[in-house]
């Protein structure tokens, strides 16, 4: 099976203010393969974003390569970030349907794929609210609804469950997965959280301290139910596997 | 209700204190009558002049010149602010003649005004508008920058074209700094009018007050200056209707 996006050896520097250069990616090459969820974890500040930004198109590689068959960046590109705003003056259906809008899409299909994509994520009754009448979860919720409506193959996720609480935490990470399976699509989050990365991957890479470098995989097994308390036991290894990546670098 | 009616009541306590104390200083004391006139002589001032044709006029000249150049002030500085966020050449070139033109006192350009536009409706527009047009400007720049920093992760992302970029989220996301800006500027816009008519005019409130101010008529001066307050007050509040349109559910 061909992966739907394939990065090899991605390096990017900074220059620093003082005129030197900040390695922060070095080297870094994955795989990412239809229908599975993979999470880059790693400590704050390791350049996850960056690399993300790299591989959603936003921004070049110094060195390195990625294969896809996927225009990046494109509307096959769902990237998710936490800095990523609903706009207020826009209702809720309104928002979702953006996407389809700015892509070309006309307004009366935008607004159908948007009706169907809050259904999607259990927002179905809330079109007409306005982003400052929903919750954080929901706000959350309808920036994944926004992303889904264009139907991506490739989702980039910036910490998509910061901000969340258990519960929501849980309904996002079924969206996601049902989404994934569903779809035939790939997604890859970037988190420093350990608690986000068990409930969401199939695959987690673990990220050194900058200059970052991948260091190690753990598959999970695959959770039928909602596997909150499956992926528990997973966490201590995966715990275990981050503080020995962040102690080898340091 | 009562805690309404409350606050009104303590909103409006300055004012009638200061109106009492202002009574009760100049009464009985012709000297001090003239010179600062009285609660009362105003009234009497109001009530007299409510019942000719020309106060009407007066205020309905005012209104307009302030208004339509409020209105031609505020567009051309908002198309313009668009324009150069929109273009980094233009910015550059024009960000030392913005600055310089700026800068000029509105009053500096009365006299220029009235040689070039005449003495009429005109003239007083152009004062209007021009004193508004670099506030509108700004604002507009200043807005499409700000919403450009929130809002454009996403539409980078499914490679969105950039003239439905603007037309979606920028000019939409912008309008609150326009009318934050609108707002700002019906002060400096009124000033403009006032200005012209000051220098030379045969109608409007400018015109009025200087007329009565040559009779010492300070009654009719302070009633003046009250009603070019009432057209703020009413220009003001053409901002809140926008407002209100424009719900967001916040």
């Amino acid at each position: 099976m061909t992966p739907l996006l394939s990065a090899h050896r991605i390096e990017k520097s900074f220059i620093k203010p003082d005129g030197g250069k900040l390695a922060v990616l070095d080297g870094i090459g994955l795989d990412l393969f239809a229908g599975e969820i993979v999470c880059l974890l790693g400590a704050s500040g390791c350049g996850k974003t960056t690399l993300l930004r790299i591989l959603s198109g936003l921004d070049t590689p110094d060195a390195g390569s990625i294969d896809s068959a996927i225009a990046r960046p494109g509307p096959q590109i769902g990237a998710f970030s936490q800095n990523d705003l609903l706009l207020p003056w826009r209702t809720t259906a309104a928002n979702v349907a953006l996407g389809m809008e700015l892509t070309g899409h006309g307004t009366k299909q935008a607004r159908q794929a948007a009706m169907d994509a809050l259904q999607q994520v259990g927002l179905g009754g809330f079109e007409t609210h306005y982003p400052a009448q929903l919750s954080g979860g929901m706000q959350q919720r309808v920036l994944l609804a926004r992303i889904m409506a264009l139907r991506p193959k490739l989702l980039f996720l910036d910490e998509p469950m910061s901000n969340l609480d258990v519960l929501a935490r849980r309904d996002l990470a079924t969206l996601v997965k049902n989404y994934v399976r569903e779809e035939e699509a790939a997604a890859l989050v970037v988190t420093h959280s350990v608690e986000e990365a068990c409930f969401l991957a199939d695959r987690i890479l673990f990220v050194t301290r900058p200059p970052a470098r991948l260091s190690g995989e753990i598959r999970l097994a695959d959770d039928k139910a909602d596997g909150i308390l499956a992926r528990g036991e997973a966490m201590d290894a995966v715990m275990r596997e981050l503080w020995r990546t962040l102690g080898a670098a340091a | 209700m009562t805690k309404k009616f409350k606050n009104i009541f303590l909103a409006v306590l300055p004012a009638l204190f200061f109106l009492g104390a202002w009574q009760w200083f100049v009464h009985g004391n012709q000297r001090l009558e003239f010179l600062f006139a009285s609660p009362s002589l105003v009234a009497q001032a109001a009530w007299a002049e409510f019942g000719h044709a020309t106060i009407w006029n007066d205020i309905f000249v005012t209104l307009g010149e302030a208004a339509l150049g409020l209105l031609s002030g505020t567009i051309l500085g908002t198309v313009a602010g668009l324009l150069l966020w929109g273009n980094g050449k233009i910015d550059k070139i024009t960000r030392p003649y913005i600055v310089f033109f700026g800068s000029i006192p509105i009053f500096a350009l009365a006299p220029m005004t009235i040689i070039w536009f005449g003495i009429g409706l005109a003239s007083k527009v152009v004062m209007a508008g021009f004193a508004v047009f670099f506030i509108s400007l700004l604002q507009a720049y200043e807005g499409a920058h700000a919403v450009a920093r929130q809002y454009f992760g996403f539409a980078r992302s499914i490679a969105a074209p950039n003239a439905r970029v603007v037309w979606k989220i920028v000019v939409p996301g912008a309008i609150d700094w326009v009318i934050a800006g609108y707002k700002m500027n019906v002060g400096a816009a009124l000033v403009g009018a006032f200005i012209g008519e000051f220098v030379s005019s045969e109608a409007g409130l400018g015109y009025y007050i200087l007329k009565a101010s040559a009779l010492y008529d300070v009654p009719r001066v302070l009633f003046g200056i009250l009603l070019i307050s009432l057209l703020g007050i009413a220009m003001t509040s053409a901002a809140w209707l926008l407002q209100a349109w424009r719900k967001t559910g916040s």
